[in-house]
């Protein structure tokens, strides 16, 4: 038979298995084996991807379909050694087998997401996913994943109700099909023909997936779900949440160019040189980056910094998405590839502090670099790859999307996506300085470095950052497949747009040799000798490990003071206000309708009935 | 000894605001209205409500207990003749114009001689002779009471009082239409001086 169910539901029948068997050790080993599945067949299947990989089968009177492309292998790749590593930091972290079965059903869901043929087999995996994150985050925070998981459904049933509509007009439900009918429902358009879909009817497609898929992506107005939910759950999980599971509205905004690009673009025109229906999708990312970074900078929580910082890095995929030239989008998965290498990362080592200290707020951290040595090496690749240090794979994505942006002549989102590259620093150097440095306070004093499959899913996923920053070729070659012909041109160590190039190893090569002859300078310096941590300058004074000589609270206040009218502002609270209103509604609705009064049924009985007779039945 | 404070928590007292929740209040809206038609319904006021006073003509010694104790200083002692035959005692006048209807002045009676009833509802114009009502001796309280049970209505048993101010001649014209006539001939705790009736004056002092 075929590879590819195989990929997508063995990690659902291992996690159920893990469920099943409550004995510590097998139930480990076998959702590793589960997770570790989909990756081996997915690396298997590579050099058979020209060809038609495809798998039909007909449930219920639907034709689920699953089909690998370029694209859809890129993606779930991502998903599946994200998720792989995610599964293996879980090994130390995991509490119960609660944990292993919705973790796994959200891989299957996930991989579904990204394989699906047809858009019942999208749809369905949507549920799977959402479903399963919905009860991981559920086990730790009720209110959190309840939160998540009601804007989740109000995005899946406005896919659905897209899907409707489609359905109606088209009646197919594939992928190739449906995009067909748009692109030739396009043509008609341009030759003055009447259109199958009216601009209304385009217009409240598109409006409909953007609500769908912006939910899933964290896009700005709609990102409230996210810090609650990555925060509010096991950290380790939140390396796929974050890292796998976001990508999945990437991927639907990807599928919304598949299927309507043209139609669209038809309809809505351009503005400037954008389309304006991505115009729209790149503005609301570019203000997702701007609105993430900065509220990233001015948490208190680790988990929220990185929850904040992970809806900031999506607004990058999305602006790369919203321009909407084939470089740009190939920019954009880039930088989807690189955020789930390095945001899964990030997770994973806050899941490694979480686990050995068992603090969460930077007013618990500090110096933590001596006592977490791997750790911390870990997490400077992560901080130097999400900053977009050079010879890092965030760099590399930034960079593509910076040029992308810029060759297309977008000032504006220009703006926004540089803003946002610095935003990034200034929030990592807040969890770098408060984590890694300074004073130890005395409860973790005795810290131990991470454990055994923690260490070694970050060091996969570090492992990776190196290997695709400084070999940039070897993804960007990839992604070249996924259009067909070369649009970031080079070799495997050196990218070339046209109108700019940059070289990998060239690039990695300098920097090395720089830090040498930094080192050689340092080396024969003055004798160097370690003082304490108190042996410091405190304008002259003598210090005690009693006081606290590091920023621990409110470290960008200035920050916060200059953005107090911005950050009154929050549209947390006005989802909050809407969904209050619609539970007074509720309660009103109640008392009124079912008020325990005979006489008002009745009446109710008797209103129909006019209304019958008015419309003369 | 200190009491331990008992302070509720503000979270208990302080509600949150909403935008839907003050639509509840149109619940009443097909409930039936809680309204007295007042010109077709009545209310019956609570027993011993303080309403008029009444006084008992024969019982009223004059001490003017009640004209100390009101607190809205509303009555007048006042020397009565009536039928020609000048009443030994002065009657306490009441203003209620000023009058709070306190009662006290019923508490401090030693006699029991004044007393209330739970008529309240006293309506004039503003003319002058109208405005006299508010100013009367009150009634005996059976012929009061008498009153009140052929109307029941609650209302002030006199429908008009005529005031002579030369021969000080007080008419009372009752509501079931009898009169009841008598003559104011001084104000105060002490007799009048007996300028008009130089007679009786003349009397007492022989």
């Amino acid at each position: 038979m075929n590879e590819l169910p195989i990929i997508v539901v063995s990690p659902l029948i291992a996690g159920f298995l893990a469920w099943l068997l409550r004995v510590r050790g097998i139930r480990e080993i076998i959702g590793v084996a589960g997770s570790l599945v989909p990756l081996a067949l997915l690396i298997k299947l590579y050099p058979s991807l020209g060809g038609r990989l495809e798998f039909t089968i007909n449930v219920a009177g639907f034709k689920l379909g699953l089909m690998l492309s370029h694209l859809t292998w890129v993606f779930s790749m991502i998903a599946a050694v994200v998720g792989f590593t995610a599964i293996l930091g879980m090994v130390s972290t995991a509490r119960d087998n609660w944990e292993w079965l919705f973790a796994l059903m959200s891989l299957t869901g996930v991989l579904g997401v990204f394989m699906a043929y047809d858009l019942v087999t999208f749809f369905i995996s949507w549920e799977v996913m959402t479903f399963a994150s919905f009860m991981m985050v559920l086990r730790y925070n009720r209110h959190a994943s309840l939160k998540y998981f009601i804007l989740s459904i109000v995005g899946a049933y406005a896919m659905l109700i897209a899907i409707g509509l489609i359905y109606a007009k088209t009646g197919t439900l594939t992928f190739p099909e449906v995009s067909a009918i748009f692109s030739q429902d396009a043509m008609t358009k341009m030759m003055g023909g009447p259109g199958l879909f009216t601009k209304t009817e385009t217009m409240l497609i598109y409006g409909l997936f953007l609500l769908a898929f912006g939910v899933k992506a964290g896009m700005f107005p709609l990102h409230v779900w996210a810090p609650d939910a990555y925060s509010e759950t096991n950290q380790s999980y939140t390396a796929m949440f974050s890292g796998v599971l976001s990508k999945a509205g990437v991927y639907g905004f990807i599928l919304l160019y598949i299927l309507m690009y043209g139609k669209l673009i038809v309809e809505f025109g351009h503005f400037r040189s954008a389309p304006t229906f991505g115009y729209i999708i790149a503005f609301l990312g570019g203000l997702t980056i701007i609105v993430g970074g900065i509220l990233a900078a001015l948490q208190e929580d680790i988990r929220k910094l990185f929850a904040y910082s992970s809806i900031s890095q999506i607004g990058y995929i999305l602006v790369g998405l919203g321009v909407g030239t084939a470089l740009s989008i190939e920019a954009a998965i880039y930088h989807a590839i690189s955020h789930a290498l390095f945001k899964g990362l990030f997770f994973l080592i806050v899941a490694t502090l979480i686990y050995r200290t068992g603090k969460t707020e930077f007013k618990d951290f500090g110096g933590l670099a001596e006592k977490m040595p791997y750790t911390f090496a870990m997490a400077f690749i992560a901080i130097l790859s999400l900053a977009g240090i050079p010879p890092l794979v965030g760099f590399t994505s930034k960079w593509l999307i910076f040029e992308a942006v810029i060759h297309e002549n977008l000032p504006i989102l220009g703006g926004m996506v540089f803003f946002g590259s610095a935003i990034g620093f200034v929030y990592l150097i807040r969890f770098t300085y408060a984590v890694w440095f300074g004073q130890r306070p005395s409860d973790i004093e005795n810290t131990k470095d991470a454990p055994l499959p923690l260490a070694i899913a970050m060091g996969i996923l570090g492992a990776l950052n190196v290997i695709f920053g400084v070999a940039p070729g070897l993804v960007a070659q990839e992604l070249n497949k996924i259009f067909g012909k070369t649009i970031i041109a080079g070799n495997i160590w050196e990218l070339d747009l046209g109108f700019g190039r940059y070289n990998g190893l060239l690039l990695t090569i300098w920097m090395t040799i720089g830090l040498l002859i930094a080192a050689i300078i340092y080396f024969m310096g003055a004798r160097v000798r370690r003082v304490p941590v108190t042996d410091t300058y405190q304008s002259g004074n003598p210090v005690t490990m009693e006081y606290n000589l590091t920023i621990r609270r409110n470290f960008f206040l200035p920050l916060k003071e200059a953005m107090a009218f911005w950050l009154r502002i929050s549209f947390d609270k006005l989802y909050h206000d809407i969904w209050q209103s619609i539970e007074d509604f509720a309660e009103t609705a109640r008392n009124y309708i079912y008020n325990g009064n005979v006489q008002a049924y009745a009446w109710y009985l008797a209103i129909i009935l006019i209304i019958l007779a008015a419309m003369g039945v | 000894m200190s009491m331990p404070a008992k302070v509720v928590g503000e979270d208990k007292v302080k509600k949150s605001p909403s935008y839907v929740k003050p639509w509840l209040g149109l619940k009443y809206l097909f409930k039936k209205p809680v309204t007295i038609k007042i010109p077709y319904e009545k209310i019956e006021p609570a027993p011993k409500y303080r309403g008029f006073h009444t006084l008992d003509w024969k019982k009223c010694v004059g001490c003017n207990f009640c004209g100390q104790i009101c607190p809205a200083r509303a009555i007048e002692m006042t020397w009565i003749e009536i039928d020609g035959k000048m009443e030994k005692r002065p009657h306490p006048k009441i203003d209620y114009g000023r009058c709070t209807f306190c009662q006290f002045c019923v508490d401090v009676c030693p006699t029991g001689a004044l007393g209330f009833i739970e008529s309240y509802i006293l309506t004039t114009t503003g003319e002058e002779e109208e405005l006299v009502l508010y100013d009367w001796v009150p009634i005996h309280p059976d012929k009061f009471k008498e009153i009140q049970e052929e109307f029941k209505d609650w209302r002030y048993p006199v429908e008009k009082i005529d005031v002579n101010e030369e021969t000080g001649e007080v008419t009372y014209y009752l509501r079931n239409g009898e009169i009841f006539k008598f003559k104011i001939v001084g104000y105060g705790i002490r007799p009048p001086k007996p300028q008009t009736q130089p007679k009786k004056e003349e009397k007492k002092s022989e």
